[in-house]
């Protein structure tokens, strides 16, 4: 692996937001991302060209392959550890960044198929599935959520996402009998 | 309305969709997911919710892979693989139902050698192979996609 993070994407922004907006807008790029990775597309929600719209025949044959949820598309998802591992890696005023850490046992995964290179040392233009890259279309859409004119819509959103955020780990940590809880059973 | 106002309207309206919030939309995935990921090769450092996923302890006796070769009658693993597989029951046993408003991760005891699945569960974990429970992505994950629910359904009611 290069010392370069081939995952890691710094995207523009206005410099008036803040970095509490920039975080809740940083979240739902990547859960675009993610989405959008997982309904088998790249970059300005467009399916990937040939070849790389085809896994390899070698990893069709494979043991992982048979355990693929959706062996119809080319999703970059076998447990959805790689897509989860996407974050927010900088925030500063006018640009967030996003990507995985090098650090993170899938970022090799990620490296392979943003490069095209798949444990190879060389890539493949051709092979690569660039699932990180937006387009300012794409960018802008998302922006929509935080109309810059309007700053009581922005910090409402800020809002509702520390809100969800907290709730959400409330749902899945400690028990809470008013709540729904999760509990792996053994007996 | 200032920034407190609009924060307390937001933490009332989360709090109503809470209380009647339902985790069964996910009590399937949540099973599939710790299946998968075992089949895969891998379990948890350690057994507990959150911890990070580790290759399963390799399986270090010859004597057991030469008793698997020509005894595997499933394509979901092979004689050398150390995935929890070796008919498919323990991990096809895992289910996930709905008790109330909260989900429970279960193995049915549905195995047809007469061995319990809680035992061999029991058995892997002293054995240094946890994989029943969620690891640190799979438990990001999971809130994930909840928050995202959530704000869905909090933005719908602006």
């Amino acid at each position: 692996m290069s010392e370069k993070n081939w995952t890691s994407r710094t995207i523009k922004i206005s410099k008036k937001y803040n970095s509490e907006e920039r975080k809740a807008i940083a979240a739902q790029i990547v859960n675009y991302i993610k989405d959008r990775t997982k309904n088998g597309k790249g970059k300005d929600n467009v399916k990937w060209t040939p070849p790389a719209d085809k896994y390899s025949k070698e990893y069709k044959k494979s043991l992982e392959f048979k355990f693929k949820a959706d062996k119809s598309k080319v999703n970059l998802t076998l447990t959805g550890d790689m897509l989860d591992s996407i974050k927010m890696l900088g925030n500063q005023e006018g640009e967030i960044t996003i990507g995985i850490p090098k650090s993170d046992e899938d970022y090799g995964k990620a490296e392979g198929n943003i490069r095209g290179s798949y444990g190879k040392p060389r890539g493949s233009l051709s092979k690569a599935r660039d699932f990180m890259s937006i387009s300012n279309e794409e960018k802008n859409n998302i922006l929509k959520d935080f109309p810059i004119k309007d700053e009581e819509k922005r910090k409402e959103m800020v809002s509702i996402y520390k809100a969800a955020l907290a709730a959400a780990k409330k749902l899945t940590g400690e028990k809470r009998p008013a709540l729904g809880e999760l509990v792996f059973e053994r007996e | 309305m200032n920034a407190s106002k609009v924060f307390l309207k937001i933490q009332a309206g989360i709090e109503r969709i809470v209380k009647g919030y339902s985790l069964s939309p996910y009590a399937n995935e949540i099973a599939e997911r710790v299946r998968r990921r075992t089949r895969t090769g891998y379990g948890l450092d350690v057994a507990e919710r959150g911890a990070k996923k580790k290759k399963l302890k390799g399986l270090t006796s010859d004597k057991y892979i030469k008793y698997r070769k020509g005894r595997i009658n499933t394509s979901l693993t092979k004689p050398k693989k150390s995935n929890l597989t070796f008919t498919g029951q323990l991990l096809n046993a895992i289910t996930g139902k709905i008790v109330g408003k909260s989900i429970v991760i279960f193995l049915k005891e549905n195995r047809n050698d007469g061995v319990k699945n809680s035992d061999i569960v029991k058995g892997q974990e002293d054995q240094g192979r946890h994989f029943f429970e969620l690891s640190n992505k799979e438990l990001n994950g999971l809130r994930n996609q909840i928050k995202k629910d959530l704000i869905k359904r909090l933005k719908r009611k602006r």
